[in-house]
């Protein structure tokens, strides 16, 4: 929303100077406004409340390009905090890096424990056909998932890893053949 | 109150909309039509004529008359699927620098931003018309898959059109808006967005006055145009047949023959067949026109589109395991795109989705519409009312990402990440004095680099000469609320700024501030 007085004007740019400066000294939980220990709801309703306050198209017109940047720096570390709670996994990790007194979930914090397990697919078509069979046969659809693992044989054939999928979804529609 | 113009730029109408009085309006032409063909036409006195009057000129003049140029807009030539498009395009195409496509029309070369900134400067001027008012600013849609180097280009469409482009905005994005504004939901949608030449689909969710994007997905090379083509060749199939002629050769008669197929698909949603013959294609030997008797049913054109239409569930598939929803629990699923109007794309996709489709939002408009809303909402309190505050967080489409050693990318920002976003990466050089680091950059999830579309070349200069691995540079990727890449860098040991300079494939050189130089009445003269 257009801000149209000077001191307003300034007075935001303090507040996002200010906001700036501690950003790395801040937890996702605080930078989030919440305890530790926030359910999922909590997760959710206080990104939205924050949100609302530091989304950059609230500030069109109002911002310098240097506060304009931190501004963007700030949101983009909210959202960044907001993914890693809303995930369970990352945020149990998350946890771990707290006690080591670390405040921020870095890429290689995120890749070197938790390797993809669909990362042998190389190829991006291979690997969207791949993942589209597990999720089928994790929802029982023994056919549409061999099917897509199909599909993505053809596309990285001999891959083991393909294979071994396969084998799986066939020995399930195979199994309920032969009731 | 200085008005805000929503753009939808389509690849063949546009819509323009506003708000004015509380209410969102579509803005008509001087004849009354509120679908503007995105047709350039170039006429043999200079004159250059855009929307319907110069639609009507496809198939009189169709080496002079551009149309689809968001399929090439910001694209590498070399890019195998554009190559693709342009065999099926009748004006002629040629390689500039940087690999951009150059239209040529009558002996001169036109920049694609520059074709579509005539289509931009039409409807600008239907604007201004309409609201008795000069216009200069604007939010433009695009699809939501469309690349960066596309949305700059497209930006740079609105500016050399003489608007200030306050938004680029996704199409389905839009959409939501337009379905969702002032309605206090709090509520999940699919939009399905098929237009003439893109597929987008995007999940998202509404709470009051926050739309948030779960995932988004989509084929940016399907699309209506696709249902089109197949109805053309098998139509050029059997006159083959028939005449032993080949339309191919007859640039006119091609033509006319795909304005018949788009005729026939139309007829096709509301008939179940359709005959008739389509007249003076070619001429015969004696000089005498060639004439092509056809019959189709709906049945066998739904076979012949079927495996576009399974192509883009898929991508439903997708989109909807990204955004963590399933289809029973989604609120609403909604339709866009003048394709969603073929009975068969609505038949799948009900089944697919498991429930009927919203069929109360008119699928033409609804995207201007939404665009308008957006640009109301990025001016309120100032130019429009503080009620039309809304907040859109939309997502980055496609993975960013660098070339790393092996020939593997590096995601520096993931698909569906939310926007604005800033990641931070440092790069070591890796010889004595090395002044200088380029590292290519791309977009797309495969781990392979080359299986990605290629975005362009960031080069860090100016780097002080140190032993190899003693110069550290951070380098920032921003993508921005446009979903458009910026770059800066700076010395990690010095903390002073390096020069960081991307350059896209596919994109004009950086020409500031330059106006199509052919300042031609764009709107027709009534």
């Amino acid at each position: 929303m257009a801000i149209s007085d000077e001191a307003g004007r300034q007075a935001i740019k303090v507040w996002i100077e200010q906001q700036h400066a501690e950003l790395d000294q801040k937890s996702y939980y605080q930078l989030l406004g919440i305890e530790r220990g926030a359910d999922e709801q909590r997760i959710v309703s206080a990104y939205y409340f924050m949100v609302a306050r530091f989304h950059p198209d609230n500030y069109v017109d109002v911002l310098d390009p240097d506060t304009r940047t931190k501004l963007v720096s700030l949101y983009s570390r909210l959202v960044e905090g907001y993914l890693v709670l809303r995930n369970a996994t990352k945020r149990e990790q998350y946890a771990k890096l707290l006690e080591q007194g670390k405040l921020r979930f870095t890429v290689t914090d995120e890749r070197a424990p938790r390797r993809d397990p669909d990362a042998d697919v190389a190829n991006a078509s291979a690997r969207r056909f791949f993942k589209l069979g597990k999720s089928a046969l994790a929802g029982g659809d023994a056919k549409g998932a061999l099917m897509h693992l199909k599909l993505a044989l053809s596309v990285e054939p001999a891959n083991a890893t393909i294979l071994a999928e396969i084998a799986k979804a066939e020995s399930l529609v195979s199994g309920k053949g032969g009731k | 109150m200085e008005p805000v113009i929503g753009i939808d730029l389509g690849t063949t109408n546009s819509v323009v909309a506003t708000v004015r009085g509380n209410r969102v309006e579509v803005i008509p032409d001087p004849q009354g039509y509120r679908l503007h063909p995105s047709v350039v036409a170039f006429v043999p006195n200079g004159d250059i004529l855009v929307g319907h009057a110069a639609r009507a000129r496809r198939h009189v003049d169709p080496a002079n008359t551009i149309y689809s140029a968001k399929r090439l807009i910001g694209q590498s030539i070399k890019n195998p699927i554009v190559q693709l498009t342009l065999g099926t395009l009748p004006y002629r195409v040629e390689e500039g620098p940087n690999e951009q496509a150059l239209v040529v029309v009558r002996g001169r070369q036109y920049t694609l931003p520059e074709i579509s900134a005539y289509v931009l400067m039409h409807l600008k001027q239907c604007a201004e018309r309409h609201l008795g008012s000069t216009v200069t600013k604007a939010v433009i849609t695009v699809p939501a898959n469309f690349t960066d180097a596309q949305r700059q280009a497209t930006k740079h469409a609105g500016e050399l059109a003489g608007l200030k482009v306050l938004r680029i905005l996704n199409e389905p994005t839009a959409a939501a808006l337009a379905y969702g504004f002032g309605k206090a939901l709090d509520a999940r949608l699919a939009i399905y967005d098929l237009g003439g030449g893109t597929f987008d689909v995007t999940v998202l969710s509404i709470r009051d006055k926050i739309f948030e994007v779960l995932a988004t997905g989509g084929d940016s090379f399907l699309g209506g145009d696709d249902f089109d083509r197949t109805l053309v060749e098998r139509l050029a199939a059997q006159l083959l047949e028939q005449s032993r002629i080949d339309l191919r050769a007859h640039l006119d008669g091609w033509a006319k023959l795909v304005m018949g197929a788009e005729q026939i698909k139309c007829q096709l949603s509301r008939d179940e067949a359709v005959a008739g013959t389509i007249h003076d294609l070619a001429q015969g030997v004696s000089g005498q026109g060639v004439s092509l008797d056809f019959e189709i049913t709906r049945s066998e054109f739904e076979a012949m589109i079927a495996p576009y239409v399974e192509r883009s569930l898929l991508a439903c598939d997708e989109v909807l395991i990204a955004s963590g929803q399933s289809p029973q629990a989604l609120t609403e699923l909604i339709l866009v795109g003048g394709s969603t109007r073929t009975p068969l794309v609505r038949r799948r996709i009900a089944e697919h989705f498991r429930r009927d489709p919203q069929t109360r939002i008119n699928p033409d408009e609804t995207v201007a519409y939404g665009a308008a809303l957006q640009g109301a909402a990025l001016t309120a309190g100032a130019s429009n009312p503080a009620e039309f505050y809304s907040l859109l967080l939309d997502v980055v489409p496609r993975a960013l990402g660098i070339a790393i050693a092996g020939g593997y990318a590096e995601a520096i920002v993931e698909k569906n990440t939310p926007i604005p976003v800033e990641r931070q990466r440092t790069f070591v050089t890796s010889h004595d004095n090395q002044t200088l680091v380029v590292i290519q950059v791309c977009q797309g999830e495969s781990r392979k680099f080359t299986e990605n579309a290629p975005l362009g070349t960031l080069t860090l200069e100016g780097i002080p000469a140190r032993a190899r691995g003693e110069a550290e540079i951070e380098v920032v990727f921003t993508v921005d609320t446009d979903g458009i890449l910026h770059v800066r860098a700076r010395d990690v040991k010095t903390g002073l700024a390096t020069q960081a300079r991307m350059q896209v494939v596919g994109a004009p050189e950086k020409r500031s501030g330059e106006v199509p130089s052919v300042n031609a009445p764009a709107v027709p003269r009534a």
